[in-house]
């Protein structure tokens, strides 16, 4: 009786397959490194950074914009809070500043009645003042 | 130059974490590896605590550093006194002879090996350039955000922890924000690079730390291909960069395991060696809300294993283990209770409604038999059939007690993912779509560290020794020939082995 090695040839396939689709698969994470998820959210940063820079150093800000609940404007919201942080940004327009993040242009009609603008920083981002009540009501 | 302090601070602090229960004087290559792959991430886990309990009471940048050379010096201290009262180490590497040694093979698989590392190690520092800020919503949303509102805060760094803002979840443990506010602490600016560096800082470690552990067991080959498949393993590198808290997890997960399997090969003596197991496992419970899921599941398990045993041993190592994870818990307890918010996961809405309904079970059955299939991204064919293969060609040997305690502590781990998706009160369907993938990377080096604890080394496979009747020797022959010249043997090492 002696020794065979007639196992030996499919093992050492296996072990050079193993190694050879691991190197592969970390030639396709090479290829995909490339992460653009929040590429285009971060074009805001210069101007919440200027606004960031008008505001008080803490407190609560309101916050409103297309109000469509889609994926990029809770990843916009997401953002702002996180570059105005340690600033609370609370999802409503019920503080006394209020900060318009919008994707695109609104008419002043199309925005509450009680929110006077106090500066547009430009790219969608408007910061207003809340009224104790709406130009028309006061005028009464 | 005071980053480089904290850098400095961070990897002795861990590295004497793992000195106390691992001899300083022990020399061997996997031993220091081991040691080294554990220091970061044990540094960040201890930085993350001091720094908690220093926020808690001060907002002094000097009381902070005077802080990490106390921590520092004790650790000293205690691992210089466990270098001192212990003679020698309790054991030692078994003479392992690799008839890969030296051979072509064994020079392909290391060229591969580096190959692949080196690929890694470009794909992560190019994706963390490409995105400082991470390449995911939950970095922004939740961990950064966090780290942010301990830095800046200054004394009003509670609120980040505000219901005003419930989709941060300010209920999620502090160990990655606290680490990166403590680097920032040390800079005295919210760098995006911190918690850049610290995410490949913590996938490289479970790297090395899987190649470590697999060495010490089962030889530099089977660790190579084992860190092979992690690497290999595209989602992984993915979320290295992505700055989310999962693979910090994984690397605690490995941790606890890797110590567990280790601990009479590499430890003074098994206390020591439960304890720092116990602590990766507080760790663990300090990084995400599922480690603390772990942590429980962790405790029961070898609970009930060493109860099994032997019951008086099994109290004191559970004692030691508890003892190792007390720093952790404690300071996760403080959170839970004087900070955290309630979570958002556990509502008594619809709760028995949801534990009653088949099709919610049907589903995350699916899900996680599609996952079993599709996850990690690989290329070309799904890594769990190439595994499976793979083990069926080359074999296993007998489980090791200690794997069947980790592989039990997973399995359950996941069965209490599954429960949890029972009675999520968001979309179940949209639940599962963004979270599973993460949930299974965080047991993937684990499960991968037992896998090839498991399966017949290379060595061992080609071995292989079949006995065969003398009369078929001479059909057998050529196949004994492919093999030598495989291995690089000649005739006169057969006939001096002989």
């Amino acid at each position: 009786m002696k020794n065979s090695g007639s196992q030996t040839t499919p093992a050492m396939l296996a072990i050079f397959a193993l190694a050879g689709l691991s190197l592969l698969s970390t030639g396709k994470a090479a290829v995909q490194a490339a992460y653009p998820e929040l590429a285009g959210i971060a074009a805001q940063r210069p101007q919440l950074i200027a606004l960031r820079n008008s505001l008080p150093p803490r407190g609560v800000l309101g916050y409103i914009d297309d109000g469509v609940n889609t994926p990029a404007e809770r990843q916009r919201y997401y953002y702002t809070q996180y570059e105005l942080a340690p600033l609370v940004i609370e999802h409503l327009p019920d503080a006394p500043l209020v900060i318009g993040n919008f994707s695109q242009p609104v008419p002043p009609s199309q925005l509450p009645a009680n929110l006077l603008p106090v500066h547009d920083f430009g790219n969608g981002i408007v910061l207003f003042a809340k009224l104790a009540q709406p130009p028309s009501t006061r005028s009464k | 130059m005071l980053l480089y302090l904290g850098i400095f601070l961070c990897v002795v602090t861990g590295f004497l974490v793992a000195s106390i229960a691992i001899p300083l004087r022990d020399r061997r290559s996997g031993v220091f590896l081991l040691k080294a792959a554990l220091a970061a991430p044990l540094g960040i886990g201890v930085f993350s605590i001091t720094y908690s309990a220093w926020r808690a009471g001060s907002s002094s940048r000097t009381l902070l550093v005077i802080a990490d050379f106390a921590v520092l010096g004790m650790l000293l201290v205690v691992a210089g006194i466990a270098d001192f009262v212990h003679v020698s180490p309790t054991a030692q590497d078994e003479p392992r002879i690799s008839v890969l040694a030296g051979t072509k093979s064994s020079l392909a698989l290391s060229w591969i090996f580096w190959l692949a590392l080196v690929n890694s190690v470009l794909s992560c520092v190019r994706g963390a350039w490409a995105n400082p800020m991470g390449g995911g919503w939950d970095a922004v949303a939740i961990w950064n955000l966090r780290a942010r509102f301990l830095f800046l805060g200054g004394q009003h760094w509670r609120d980040g922890f505000s219901k005003l803002i419930p989709w941060s979840h300010p209920d999620y443990p502090l160990l990655l924000p606290a680490g990166i506010a403590h680097f920032w602490t040390y800079v005295w600016k919210d760098s995006e690079r911190v918690p850049a560096i610290v995410g490949i800082v913590f996938a490289f470690s479970t790297i090395a730390l899987l190649f470590a552990g697999v060495h010490l067991r089962r030889g530099r080959v089977q660790a190579q291909l084992a860190a092979l498949v992690l690497m290999g393993t595209p989602f992984f590198l993915k979320q290295a960069v992505s700055e989310y808290a999962d693979i910090p997890l994984a690397f605690f997960f490995l941790a606890t395991f890797s110590l567990l399997a280790l601990r009479d090969r590499v430890a003074w003596s098994e206390s020591a060696g439960l304890a720092l197991a116990g602590f990766t496992a507080g760790l663990a419970a300090w990084t995400k809300n599922e480690g603390l899921l772990f942590l429980c599941v962790f405790l029961l398990v070898f609970g009930s294993v060493a109860w099994r045993a032997h019951r008086r041993v099994a109290v004191r190592q559970m004692a030691w283990i508890v003892l190792g994870a007390a720093p952790a818990i404690v300071v996760l307890a403080c959170f839970k209770v004087a900070i955290a918010t309630p979570g958002d996961l556990f509502s008594a809405q619809g709760l028995w409604l949801k534990l009653v309904d088949p099709a919610r079970y049907w589903l995350i059955f699916r899900w996680y038999l599609k996952e079993f299939f599709l996850f990690g991204e690989w290329a070309v064919i799904p890594v769990t059939i190439i595994l499976v293969i793979y083990a069926k060609v080359v074999g296993t040997t007998a489980s090791p007690k200690d794997t069947s305690v980790a592989a039990s502590t997973l399995a359950l781990t996941l069965m209490g993912y599954a429960a949890i998706y029972v009675i999520t009160p968001y979309d179940l369907h949209w639940h599962l779509r963004f979270s599973l993938n993460r949930l299974f990377l965080q047991v993937w080096p684990s499960a991968l560290f037992i896998f090839f604890s498991v399966v017949r080394t290379p060595e061992e496979a080609l071995t292989t020794r079949t006995v065969v009747p003398e009369d078929q020797l001479t059909v057998r022959a050529d196949s004994c020939a492919t093999y030598n010249s495989l291995v690089g043997y000649t005739t006169a090492d057969s006939k001096s082995r002989a």
